[in-house]
C-alpha cells in the first residue's frame, strides 16, 4: 500500500491525501484534536448539534434530502478519546461519481456541503437554537447512561474511570450525562468557535480522488477557517506507581463482567512497539490465544476471553465474562498468563498464529478507508501518518525476546468486578 | 472443466462468474488489488426448520429448536483441530451465523485464500459429531443464550415475534431456548446435516483478487460427486388475527423500549417475488421515515422519535414481518403517533420527491455493498439463497415503482395483524 501525502495546507491544517483507485467511494474526514478534560461534553455536543443544520440547510430534512441527492453520501461525527486527546471529527463517505447513473460532480459537491457543515451551523445570535439545543443535549446524555445497556463496554468504561482517576483519562470522551445536561448552550458555540481557531487539524481523504480536486477543496477548507493561533494539547505525565487495586459494582445482569487493567510502560521513540503488539496478541487476541485456549476453552471459565490495548495511554485491558463466584480462580489464572509470557513461555504456534493475525489485520485496514484513517489518527497524532505496513515489517522482524521484554513493562493496576446481586462484593 | 458463464455489472466495475460444480453452485467475484479475500458456504437451512421431511414425500421429522445453531457450533469443532485454531494458523478469521431460514460459514483472509476456501467446504460437509461433544457444547451455548437475554434490543424483538406468532417458529431466537438446548442429541444434529447439508442446497461464494477460472478448476479438485436425497423445508403459515396484541417486559434499562410490528399471513416464496416484496416494503417505510422525510423531521422535533429509531421489512420465503420501534419515554403516544402516521400514508400515499431520493440513496448503497470482499460475497450469497440472480437488487432499483410501495403499506399496516412489545426499565 502507497503512504499517505502529507501536505500543510493552512496554519494548523493539515492534508492526508491516499489515492486507492479501486475503492467504490471517497472517504473525507476532517479532526480536530482537543485536550481531554472534564470539559469533554461541550465538543461532543458539536457533532450532533452540526447535523441539525446549517444556514442554507436549516433543518434535517434538508440536510437528509441534501445528502440523498448526492446518492446517499453518508455523514459521521463523533468525538473519542485517543490517549488523552479527545480527538472531534466530522466524515463525508462519497460514491465514486463513476458508479453512478447520469454525470454529477457529486465529489466536489460532497466536500463543500461537509465544509458548510463545519463552519456554518446554523445558529441564532450567539446560541444554537433552543429547542435544537435541548433535544441535542437530551440525547447525548441519554445515549451516555445507555452505556449501561452494553454490559461489556460499561464495565471497561468503569474500569478505567477508576484506574484513572485524577488524570485526564478518567474524562469519559462524550462526558458525564450530568455534566451534558449542565452544558451551555453559548459555551458549545464557543468551544466550536476556538476549535476552529486553535485546534490542530488534519484532514484525511482515501478512495478514488485526484490530487487536484482533493488540494482544491483542502484549501478551502483552511482559507474558511482563516487566520488561527494553533494550541497543540500537552503531552500526558506518566502515573505513579501503586499496588493494585478491586472495585466491584453490582446490577442487574447475568453473567458478571471481568476487567482486569494494567499499565504499560511504553517505550518512546519506538512507535510500532512490535513485542507490545504480539504481547497482547498472543495473550488475547484470537482464538489461539492463552486466555481463550486456558481459561475459556480448557477450564471453561469464561464465556468470552481476550486482550486489548489502550496503545496510546499505556494501558493493557483483560476482559472476561464470568461467573462472579469464580472471579479469584480467574484472575489468578489471567495473571497466570501474563507471567507465562514474562518467562519466555511461548511455543512456536502461539507466536505464529499471532504473527499472522496482527499481519491478517493490518493487511486488512488496507480495504477500509475508515480503518486506515483511524489508525494514521491513533499511530500519528499529528505529523508523522502512518500506513500499517510499517509496523507490519516491524511485527515480522520481532520475537520471543520482545515479546518477554513487552510482558515485563506490564503491571496489574486495577480488578474491576460487575456482578449480579447477591454474593460476595 | 466446468462450463460457467459470465455476469457483469459494468457500471459497478464487479463481475461474477457462475457455475455448477458436481450440483454445487459457485459464484466468483475476482476484486482485483482487494487485500482482503472472503469465502462464504450457504445453506438453506435455519432455525425455522425444526420440521422437515427428510427426503421428499418422507415423513415429517421435529427436531428440538436451536439445532440449527447448535450444528453450526459443533461443524466449527472441525474433525482433529478446531475450525477457529486452523484459520487462525492460516492467518485468516473465520465465523458463521444461523438466520430463521440460512446459515453461513465464512473466512477472510489476506493470504492463502486457496487453502482457506479448501477448509471451508471440508469442514462444512464432513461432520464430527459424537454425543460427547455434544454433551461438552451445552454449557457454552447456555452461556451464549443467557448472554443474549441480557440483551435489551434482542428481548424486545423476541418479546414482539412471540406474540406476532403463536405456532410459525420464527417466534424462538436462532439459539433456541436453555431447555430446547439441553435436548439436542447428536442424532438430531447429523438428520439435519444429511438432509440439507447437501451441495443442490449449499451456495459457495468467493471474492478477492484471484483470477476465477484458475480457482474454479480448483474448486472442481475439491467437490467430490455426492447424491443421495436433499430434505424438504415444511413452509408454514400463521394466518388470521394476531392473538397476543401486546407483550410487556421489564429489565435494567436506562428508557423504554417499543416495538410495533405487523405480521403478513404468509410468504412471498423465493426469486423475484420476494425481491419485490422486500423492496416495496424498504422504499416504503424508508420513503415514510427516513431522516430526509418530512414525517421523520415532524416526529424527531416533537420528540416523539430519536436517533434510536429504525422501521424494517423482513421478508423470508414463508414468513414477512415488519418492525418500527425505539427508545422512548412515553411508549403510549410513542404507539399512536407511529400507527396514525402510517394509517394517513395508507390514506394519502408516499410523495414522488420522497420515494425517487430513496431510490438515490439505495442506489449509492448498492454501490457501497461492493466496497470490501466481504460484504461483495455476502451479498451474491443472500441473493443465491434467495432464488435470485446476481445483481438481481441493484438491477431492480431503477424499476422500483411508488404504486408498488402504496399498495404493500396497505397490505402490511393492518390493525389485526399488530402487536406492540414494550420493554420498561425495572
Amino acid at each position: 500500500m502507497a503512504s499517505f501525502e502529507s501536505l500543510p495546507v493552512g496554519e494548523g491544517v493539515l492534508l492526508h491525501h491516499l489515492p486507492v483507485d479501486r475503492f467504490k467511494s471517497v472517504t473525507c474526514r476532517v479532526v480536530f484534536h482537543l485536550p481531554l478534560n472534564a470539559r469533554a461534553a461541550e465538543a461532543a455536543l458539536i457533532p450532533p448539534l452540526l447535523r441539525r443544520g446549517t444556514r442554507r440547510h436549516p433543518d434535517l430534512a434538508s440536510i437528509g434530502r441534501r445528502l440523498d441527492d448526492l446518492y446517499g453520501a453518508a455523514l459521521d461525527g463523533d468525538v473519542s478519546r485517543v490517549g488523552e486527546r479527545q480527538i472531534l471529527d466530522l466524515a463525508i463517505d462519497i460514491v465514486a461519481p463513476r458508479h453512478l447513473p447520469g454525470r454529477v460532480d457529486v465529489l466536489a459537491e460532497g466536500l463543500a456541503f461537509q465544509r458548510e457543515l463545519l463552519l456554518e451551523p446554523r445558529l441564532e445570535g450567539d446560541r444554537f437554537p433552543a429547542e435544537i439545543y435541548e433535544q441535542e443535549r437530551e440525547n447525548l446524555a441519554r445515549v451516555v447512561e445507555g452505556l449501561l445497556d452494553d454490559r461489556i463496554a460499561y464495565a471497561t468504561e468503569r474500569c478505567l474511570a477508576r484506574m484513572c482517576e485524577g488524570e485526564p483519562y478518567e474524562n469519559y470522551p462524550y462526558g458525564t450525562p450530568e455534566t451534558i445536561r449542565a452544558a451551555r448552550n453559548e459555551s458549545v458555540v464557543a468551544r466550536h468557535r476556538s476549535l476552529l481557531r486553535s485546534a490542530p487539524t488534519e484532514m484525511f481523504v482515501v478512495g478514488p480522488a485526484g490530487r487536484g480536486e482533493v488540494e482544491e477543496a483542502a484549501g478551502a477548507l483552511a482559507r474558511a477557517l482563516g487566520e488561527r493561533r494553533v494550541e497543540v494539547p500537552a503531552a500526558p505525565v506518566p502515573p505513579t506507581v501503586r499496588p493494585p487495586r478491586r472495585f466491584s459494582e453490582e446490577m442487574a445482569l447475568d453473567q458478571a463482567k471481568l476487567v482486569l487493567g494494567f499499565r504499560v510502560a511504553t517505550r518512546p521513540g519506538l512507535a510500532e512497539d512490535p513485542g507490545l503488539t504480539l504481547f497482547a496478541t498472543i495473550l488475547g487476541g484470537g482464538p489461539f490465544s492463552k486466555l481463550f485456549r486456558k481459561v475459556r476453552e480448557e477450564r471453561s471459565l469464561a464465556y468470552y476471553a481476550s486482550a486489548s490495548l489502550e496503545r496510546p495511554k499505556g494501558l493493557l485491558l483483560l476482559h472476561a465474562g464470568i461467573d462472579a463466584a469464580k472471579e479469584g480462580a480467574v484472575t489468578e489464572l489471567c495473571l497466570a498468563q501474563v507471567e507465562a509470557l514474562a518467562r519466555g513461555e511461548i511455543d512456536d504456534t502461539e507466536l505464529d498464529a499471532a504473527r499472522r493475525a496482527i499481519r491478517a489485520r493490518l493487511k486488512g485496514l488496507g480495504d477500509s478507508p475508515s480503518g486506515l484513517i483511524s489508525y494514521a489518527v491513533e499511530r500519528g497524532l499529528l505529523g508523522r501518518v502512518p500506513v500499517p505496513a510499517a509496523e507490519e515489517e516491524a511485527v515480522a522482524a520481532a520475537g520471543r525476546d520482545e515479546v518477554v521484554e513487552a510482558a515485563r513493562r506490564v503491571r496489574l493496576d486495577t480488578v474491576f468486578l460487575l456482578r449480579p446481586p447477591g454474593g460476595a462484593a | 472443466m466446468t462450463p460457467f458463464e459470465r455476469i457483469a455489472e459494468a457500471r459497478l466495475g464487479e463481475e461474477v462468474l457462475r457455475a455448477r460444480v458436481r450440483n454445487l453452485p459457485v459464484l466468483l467475484a475476482p476484486k482485483p488489488g482487494q487485500v482482503r479475500a472472503t469465502g462464504v458456504l450457504g445453506v438453506r437451512f435455519g432455525s425455522c426448520d425444526r420440521e422437515f421431511r427428510e427426503a421428499t414425500g418422507g415423513p415429517v421429522v421435529r427436531v428440538p429448536d436451536g439445532v440449527a445453531h447448535f450444528l453450526e457450533h459443533k461443524l466449527f469443532e472441525g474433525t482433529s483441530v478446531p475450525v477457529f485454531q486452523r484459520y487462525a494458523e492460516l492467518g485468516a478469521a473465520c465465523n458463521a451465523a444461523t438466520s430463521f431460514r440460512t446459515t453461513h460459514y465464512y473466512f477472510t483472509c489476506t493470504e492463502q485464500f486457496e487453502t482457506c476456501l479448501e477448509f471451508l467446504l471440508d469442514f462444512v460437509q464432513r461432520p464430527s459429531i459424537t454425543p460427547e461433544r455434544v454433551e461438552k457444547e451445552k454449557g457454552i451455548i447456555e452461556q451464549e443464550i443467557r448472554m443474549y437475554l441480557d440483551n435489551p434490543s434482542w428481548r424486545v424483538f423476541f418479546n414482539l415475534l412471540g406474540a406476532l406468532y403463536e405456532r410459525h417458529p420464527v417466534r424462538h431466537p436462532p439459539g433456541g431456548t436453555v431447555e430446547s438446548v439441553r435436548s439436542i442429541t447428536a442424532e438430531d444434529c447429523l438428520r439435519c446435516h444429511r438432509a440439507f447439508y447437501r451441495p443442490g442446497n449449499l451456495v459457495l461464494v468467493a471474492s478477492g483478487d484471484f483470477d476465477p477460472e484458475r480457482l474454479l478448476a480448483r474448486i472442481e479438485g475439491w467437490v467430490g460427486a455426492q447424491n443421495g436425497a436433499v430434505g424438504e423445508a415444511i413452509p408454514v403459515s400463521e394466518e388470521g388475527e394476531v392473538a397476543t396484541r401486546e407483550a410487556v417486559d421489564r429489565m435494567a434499562v436506562s428508557r423504554a423500549r417499543v416495538l410495533l410490528g405487523f405480521r403478513a399471513d404468509r410468504g412471498p416464496g423465493i426469486g423475484e417475488p420476494l425481491l419485490h416484496e422486500e423492496l416495496s416494503g424498504g422504499f416504503a417505510l424508508e420513503s415514510l421515515f427516513g431522516r430526509s422525510s418530512e414525517i421523520h423531521q415532524d416526529l424527531y422535533k416533537r420528540g416523539v422519535i430519536d436517533d434510536s429509531f429504525s422501521a424494517s421489512a423482513t421478508v423470508e420465503s414463508d414468513f414477512a414481518f415488519t418492525v418500527l420501534g425505539g427508545e422512548t419515554n412515553e411508549p403510549e403516544r410513542f404507539r399512536e403517533e407511529i400507527l396514525a402516521t402510517l394509517e394517513r400514508a395508507k390514506r394519502e400515499g408516499i410523495r414522488a420527491e420522497d420515494f425517487e431520493r430513496v431510490r438515490r440513496r439505495h442506489i449509492g448503497a448498492a454501490v457501497r455493498r461492493f466496497q470490501s470482499s466481504e460484504s461483495t460475497a455476502m451479498g451474491h450469497m443472500r441473493e443465491a439463497l434467495r432464488g435470485l440472480p446476481p445483481f438481481a437488487h441493484v438491477r431492480a432499483l431503477e424499476g422500483a415503482r411508488r404504486e408498488d410501495s402504496e399498495a404493500w403499506l396497505r397490505r402490511s399496516v393492518r390493525e389485526g395483524r399488530l402487536a406492540v412489545s414494550i420493554l420498561h426499565p425495572s
